[in-house]
C-alpha cells in the first residue's frame, strides 16, 4: 500500500465521515445508514491487519448487498432517499478499496455531496450550523492529507480550518446574494410527496372520530398593508361541491379570468406575502379575494389559487385581496352542483327545511338554519362520535356533537334542501400573532371548514356555522400548545416540552425561524433582481461595487503579507517582557534606557529582594527567547506565566 | 519539473549570485493541481444539484466551497513567503559518490510553514514537513555527477501544496551552486613514480610487496589490493598496509608518466599516485600539460592538486 493511504489518515477519514453522516438518522431509513456504518467501523477495526483491503469477489458481494438494501429500503432507485442511500453505500465501499491518495480525494468529494444531500432533506437553521461544522472536518481532513500528520495535529487543523471558512465566509455571502440564479429545476425531479397533514382533497366528516390537530406550521404571512380583523381571517383553500352524504369531493371548476372576472372588487385592498410550507399539493393559500396573484399559479372559478405544480418546496408568494367583493352571476353548472344531494338520504330532513322554507327569503332560512345550531344543544368537540350511515342526519337529529367540518357539511345541505346553492370551503382560519416579528403565524390546528351560498345580489356568501357553535373558536384562535396537550397522538415528551417551552421563547424561535425561512431560504432569482434593483436606485452600484473590489484587490496581498506584523508589531516575547517593566515601574522600578535586561534585572533584585528568584527567572527566559537561537510556544507561555506572577 | 503546466512557463531562469533567495509574491507559480481541476468540477455539480432543487443551504456550500479553493491560495502563498533559501558550502567528492548540496530553508517569521518540497533537475524530491518559527531546516540535495571537474545542480523547484492540495505554488531559481568532482582514483594500485633525483623523469623507483613500513586506517581512493584484510575479519576496521622503499625527498606526478592511453584514465592514474604520496606522507608535485604545482604535502596541497585534475581539460 501506497505509504501516503497510511493507517492514520484513514482512520480520521473515517471518524469525520462518521460524524458527518450522523444527522441521516432524522432523514433516511436505517438499512442504508447501517450499512454505511458497520462496513466503516470494520474497516476501522481492520486497517491494521494485512491485507487490508478485502479481495475483489467479497467487494462485489457487498456492493450488491448494499444495493439490495438501497432498492428494499428506498422503494426504487430514484429520488433524493434512495439516492442518498446509494450515496452512503458507495462512499463506505469506497473506503474499503482505499490505494492511493486520489482514492481518499475520492472520499473528500463524496463527504461534500453527502453534505449537500443532508440540504435537500432539511434546510433548517440548525441545518446551517452544520454546515459549517461539517465543512470544518471536512477541511480539516482535507489539510490532513497534504502534511504530515505528526506536525499538525487534527485540533489545529480543525482551528485552521475554521479560520479559513471565517474569511471566506463574507465572499461566499457576497457570491450568495449576487451571483446569477438560475431557476430549478433544470430536469423533472422525482415527486416525493411529503408525508404532512394538512388540508385533504377529500371530505368525510363522519368518519373522524378524533381530529388530530398537530402544531406544526402551515404557513407564515407578513402583511404589508394593515392585517384585517381576526374574525376575518379565512384562508381559502380547497372547495367541496359534490357528496354522495358521506364523502365530499372537489370539482374542476373552469379559471377565472381576473382581468375580465365577472367580480367587483370594493373596499381597500390587503397586501401580504405568504411563506407556505410544502405540502405536495397544488393550492396556495390566500384571503378572499385575491386579485393579483403569482405568475405560476391560476385563480379557478370557486376562487380557489392553484399552483402550476405541485407545492414540493416551500415558497414565498406575495398576494394583493379585496375582503369585500361581489359576483354578479351563477354560472348553471355552478347551480347544479350548489344545489346537488344525495339521493334517498336525507328524508328526515325534508320536514325541518320543508317548515322553514314557507314564506321566508333565503337570508331568513340561513338565520333560521344557524338559530336550529344554537337551540338544540349542539357541542362543538374534537372527539365526536363515529357516524356511519346517514352521517348528516344521525348528526343533525341524534348526536349533535362535531367539530367544523360536521356543521360545514351540514349546514351546506340544509341550504341545498332549502335551494340555496351552497357549497363547503376548507383552509385555515385566523392564525396566531407574533408581536416581535410583526407577522401572523398559521398552524395546521387552524384548520377550519365553512360554508359558502349563494345570495341574488350578493353572490357568494360565506356563513360560518361553527361561529353560531363555538364563538370562540372564531373570535380568538386556539392556542396551538394547549391543543398540543389535549390531543393524543402526541408523545409525551412533546407535550412536556412544549409545557415547558415558556411562550415568549417559542414567538421568538418562531420569529428567528420565519425570518430564516423568509429571507434566506426563500432568496431566488426574483430576489436577486429586486436587490439589485435597490442598488440601482440607491447608488450607482456598478461603481460601487468596482471600487470595494479594486479596494479589495489592493488590500488583500497586503493584510496577507504584513497583516501579522502591521497587527502584532511586537513579538510576544517582547510584549511579555514591556508587561513586566511595566509592572516593575508600578512597584517603583523603572528600567532606565541605558539598562540592559541583565543590569535591570540585578539592579531590582537589590532593590526587591523578596522578588528576586521570580524576576532572575523572567529575565533568564527572556534573553533565552530574545537572543538565544530556540523558539519554543511552551517557554513563550511560560515567560507570560511568570510575568502574570509577577 | 514536472506538472502540465510547466510547458507554457518559460524555463529561463536568471542565475542567482545573491543570496539568499526570498520566495515572495513576485516569484511563486500558483496554479491548480489535477486535484484542483477535479474540485472545480466538484463545485459545479454541487451548483448544479442546488439549482435543481432550489436548495439555498446547497448554494451557500456551494459559494464558500469556491471561496474556500481561492483562498487556499492565498493561504498556500502565505505558506511559502518569506522564506529564505541559501545555499551552503558543497563538499569535493570523488567521481561515483554523491555530491550533497546542502541548501538552507530559513523561517524568520512567527508562524511554521508546513509540506515544502525541493525538487531538483533530475527529479528527486525532499520533503520538509515543517519548518518551525525562526529556524533553519537544512535540506540536502544529492547529485551523482557524471563527470569530473565542476558540476552545477542546475535549476531546482521548490513547491508546496498546502494547505488542500488544489493549487500547485512553486518557484524555479538556479543559484551559482557548483560542486567540485575530483577523478576517481584509479581502482588498480601502480607503484608510484618515486625519483631520487630532481630530474628524474620515469625511473623511478618501484614500491615492493614486502617493503611493509605500516598501517593506517582507509581512506577514499587506497587500493584494495592494499587493504589489511585480516584486522578487518577481527573487527578492528578497515586499515591499509602502507608501503616504501628508501626514502626520496619528492616525487613527481607527471601527466606524461602515466602509460594508460585514455586522457580520463591518465588523470585518474595521477589522482591515485597524488593521494598514495599524501598518504605516504611524501611530497610531492604535480606536472601537467600547462600547469606546475611545486612539491609539498598537506590538505591544502593534496586539495590543489586533485582540483586542479579535476578542472584540468586536454586539448587536442
Amino acid at each position: 500500500m501506497n505509504k501516503f493511504v497510511s493507517t492514520t489518515r484513514q482512520r480520521e477519514l473515517i471518524l469525520g465521515l462518521g460524524i458527518i453522516c450522523l444527522p441521516f438518522f432524522l432523514y433516511l431509513s436505517y438499512g442504508a445508514l447501517f450499512f454505511f456504518y458497520f462496513i466503516i467501523g470494520f474497516r476501522y477495526l481492520s486497517l491494521s491487519k494485512k491485507p487490508a483491503n478485502p479481495p475483489r469477489r467479497i467487494l462485489l458481494l457487498l456492493t450488491i448487498a448494499g444495493g439490495i438494501i438501497v432498492w428494499l429500503q428506498a422503494n426504487g432507485i430514484l429520488g433524493k432517499t434512495s439516492g442518498a442511500s446509494l450515496l452512503l453505500v458507495g462512499t463506505c465501499l469506497k473506503f474499503l478499496e482505499v490505494k492511493t491518495k486520489r482514492d481518499l480525494y475520492i472520499i473528500i468529494s463524496l463527504a461534500l455531496l453527502l453534505v449537500l444531500t443532508q440540504f435537500l432533506f432539511s434546510q433548517a437553521i440548525f441545518m446551517a450550523l452544520y454546515l459549517f461544522f461539517a465543512l470544518t472536518i471536512i477541511c480539516a481532513l482535507l489539510l490532513g492529507l497534504h502534511v504530515e500528520l505528526e506536525v499538525f495535529p487534527f485540533v489545529q487543523r480543525l482551528r485552521k480550518s475554521a479560520f479559513i471558512i471565517f474569511q471566506s465566509l463574507p465572499l461566499a455571502l457576497l457570491l450568495f446574494l449576487f451571483s446569477p440564479r438560475i431557476t430549478g429545476p433544470l430536469w423533472s425531479l422525482p415527486e416525493e410527496k411529503p408525508a404532512l397533514t394538512g388540508l385533504g382533497d377529500k371530505l368525510e366528516p363522519g368518519s373522524i372520530t378524533q381530529l388530530g390537530l398537530s402544531s406544526e406550521l402551515a404557513f407564515r404571512v407578513n402583511f404589508v398593508t394593515a392585517p384585517p380583523p381576526q374574525n376575518q381571517l379565512y384562508w381559502r383553500g380547497p372547495v367541496f361541491w359534490w357528496t354522495d352524504g358521506k364523502h365530499w369531493e372537489m370539482r374542476n371548476l373552469p379559471n377565472l379570468d381576473l382581468e375580465h372576472a365577472p367580480v367587483f372588487y370594493q373596499g381597500t385592498a390587503v397586501d401580504y406575502s405568504i411563506v407556505l410550507e410544502p405540502h405536495g399539493q397544488k393550492w396556495l393559500l390566500a384571503l378572499d379575494l385575491p386579485q393579483m396573484i403569482p405568475a405560476d399559479s391560476h385563480l379557478t372559478l370557486d376562487f380557489q389559487l392553484l399552483s402550476n405544480a405541485n407545492v414540493l418546496n416551500r415558497r414565498l408568494y406575495a398576494l394583493r385581496s379585496y375582503p369585500v367583493y361581489a359576483q354578479k352571476t351563477l354560472t348553471s353548472f355552478e347551480r347544479r352542483l350548489g344545489l346537488q344531494l344525495p339521493a334517498n338520504q336525507l328524508d328526515l330532513l325534508y320536514p325541518l327545511v320543508t317548515h322553514w322554507r314557507v314564506g321566508h327569503t333565503d337570508p331568513e332560512v340561513i338565520a333560521l338554519a344557524l338559530a336550529y345550531f344554537r337551540n338544540n344543544h349542539f357541542f362543538y368537540t374534537l372527539n365526536p362520535p363515529l357516524l356511519l350511515h346517514h352521517p348528516i342526519e344521525q348528526f343533525l337529529l341524534e348526536t349533535r356533537r362535531g367539530f367544523c367540518e360536521h356543521y360545514a357539511t351540514a349546514f351546506v345541505v340544509l341550504m341545498r334542501l332549502a335551494e340555496i346553492p351552497a357549497r363547503v370551503v376548507t383552509g385555515y382560519q385566523g392564525g396566531q400573532w407574533n408581536e416581535l416579528g410583526k407577522f401572523l403565524e398559521i398552524r395546521q390546528s387552524d384548520a377550519h371548514a365553512w360554508a359558502e351560498v349563494w345570495l341574488e345580489d350578493q353572490g357568494w356568501v360565506r356563513i360560518d356555522p361553527t361561529a353560531a357553535i363555538a364563538p370562540e373558536r372564531i373570535e380568538k384562535p386556539f392556542d396551538a400548545a394547549s391543543i398540543n396537550i389535549e390531543s393524543l397522538n402526541t408523545p409525551t415528551w412533546q407535550k412536556e416540552v412544549s409545557v415547558l417551552w415558556s411562550k415568549s421563547l417559542r414567538i421568538f424561535w418562531a420569529n428567528l425561524d420565519h425570518g430564516w425561512h423568509r429571507w434566506v431560504l426563500s432568496y431566488d432569482r426574483d430576489s436577486r433582481a429586486r436587490l439589485l434593483q435597490w442598488f440601482d436606485a440607491a447608488f450607482s452600484w456598478h461603481w460601487l461595487l468596482g471600487l470595494i473590489a479594486a479596494v479589495l484587490m489592493c488590500c488583500i496581498p497586503f493584510l496577507f503579507l504584513y497583516g501579522r506584523d502591521f497587527f502584532n508589531h511586537h513579538d510576544p516575547v517582547q510584549r511579555y517582557y514591556l508587561w513586566y517593566c511595566r509592572k516593575l515601574a508600578d512597584l517603583g522600578l523603572p528600567r532606565r534606557p541605558c539598562e540592559g535586561p541583565l543590569d535591570y534585572s540585578q539592579r531590582a533584585s537589590m532593590a526587591r529582594p523578596d522578588l528576586a528568584a521570580k524576576i532572575s527567572d523572567i529575565t533568564r527566559l527572556y534573553v533565552l527567547l530574545r537572543y538565544g537561537s530556540v523558539f519554543d510556544r511552551n517557554l513563550t507561555k511560560m515567560l507570560r506565566f511568570h510575568v502574570s506572577q509577577l | 519539473m514536472t506538472g502540465f503546466w510547466s510547458k507554457f512557463i518559460p524555463k529561463r531562469q536568471p542565475r542567482l549570485d545573491k543570496h539568499p533567495f526570498v520566495l515572495g509574491l513576485h516569484n511563486v507559480y500558483v496554479l491548480p493541481g489535477r486535484w484542483g481541476i477535479s474540485f472545480v468540477v466538484l463545485v459545479f455539480l454541487l451548483s448544479i444539484i442546488s439549482t435543481n432543487y432550489n436548495n439555498n443551504l446547497g448554494f451557500l456550500l456551494t459559494f464558500l466551497l469556491t471561496v474556500l479553493g481561492l483562498a487556499s491560495a492565498i493561504h498556500g502563498q502565505r505558506n511559502l513567503a518569506g522564506l529564505s533559501l541559501t545555499p551552503g558550502k558543497v563538499d569535493a567528492v570523488f567521481l561515483g559518490e554523491p555530491l550533497a548540496y546542502p541548501l538552507q530553508l530559513e523561517n524568520a517569521s512567527f508562524s511554521a510553514r508546513y509540506a515544502i518540497t525541493a525538487i531538483t533537475s533530475n527529479g528527486d524530491k525532499y520533503a520538509v514537513a515543517q519548518a518551525v518559527p525562526h529556524s533553519i531546516t537544512p535540506i540536502l540535495l544529492y547529485a551523482i555527477p557524471s563527470r569530473r571537474g565542476r558540476h552545477s545542480i542546475g535549476t531546482l523547484v521548490v513547491e508546496s501544496r498546502y494547505p488542500f492540495g488544489l493549487f500547485r505554488l512553486w518557484t524555479r531559481f538556479t543559484f551559482a551552486w557548483h560542486g567540485l568532482v575530483y577523478p576517481a582514483p584509479a581502482p588498480d594500485s601502480k607503484p608510484l613514480p618515486i625519483s631520487s633525483d630532481e630530474q628524474g623523469a620515469g625511473a623511478g623507483n618501484v614500491a615492493g610487496d614486502d617493503d611493509l613500513t605500516g598501517f593506517r586506517r582507509y581512506q577514499t581512493g587506497d587500493p584494495i589490493k592494499h587493504l589489511h584484510w585480516k584486522s578487518y575479519a577481527k573487527g578492528r576496521g578497515l586499515h591499509t598496509r602502507i608501503y616504501l622503499q628508501g626514502s626520496p625527498k619528492f616525487l613527481w606526478v607527471d601527466f606524461n608518466m602515466a602509460d594508460e592511453a585514455d586522457v580520463e584514465a591518465k588523470i585518474s592514474r595521477l589522482c591515485r599516485w597524488v593521494l598514495d604520496a599524501e598518504h605516504m606522507g611524501i611530497d610531492y608535485g604535480l606536472r601537467l600539460p600547462g600547469l606546475e604545482i611545486a612539491p609539498h604535502r598537506g590538505a591544502s596541497h593534496l586539495e590543489a592538486c586533485l582540483t586542479a585534475l579535476a578542472l584540468l581539460t586536454i586539448t587536442r
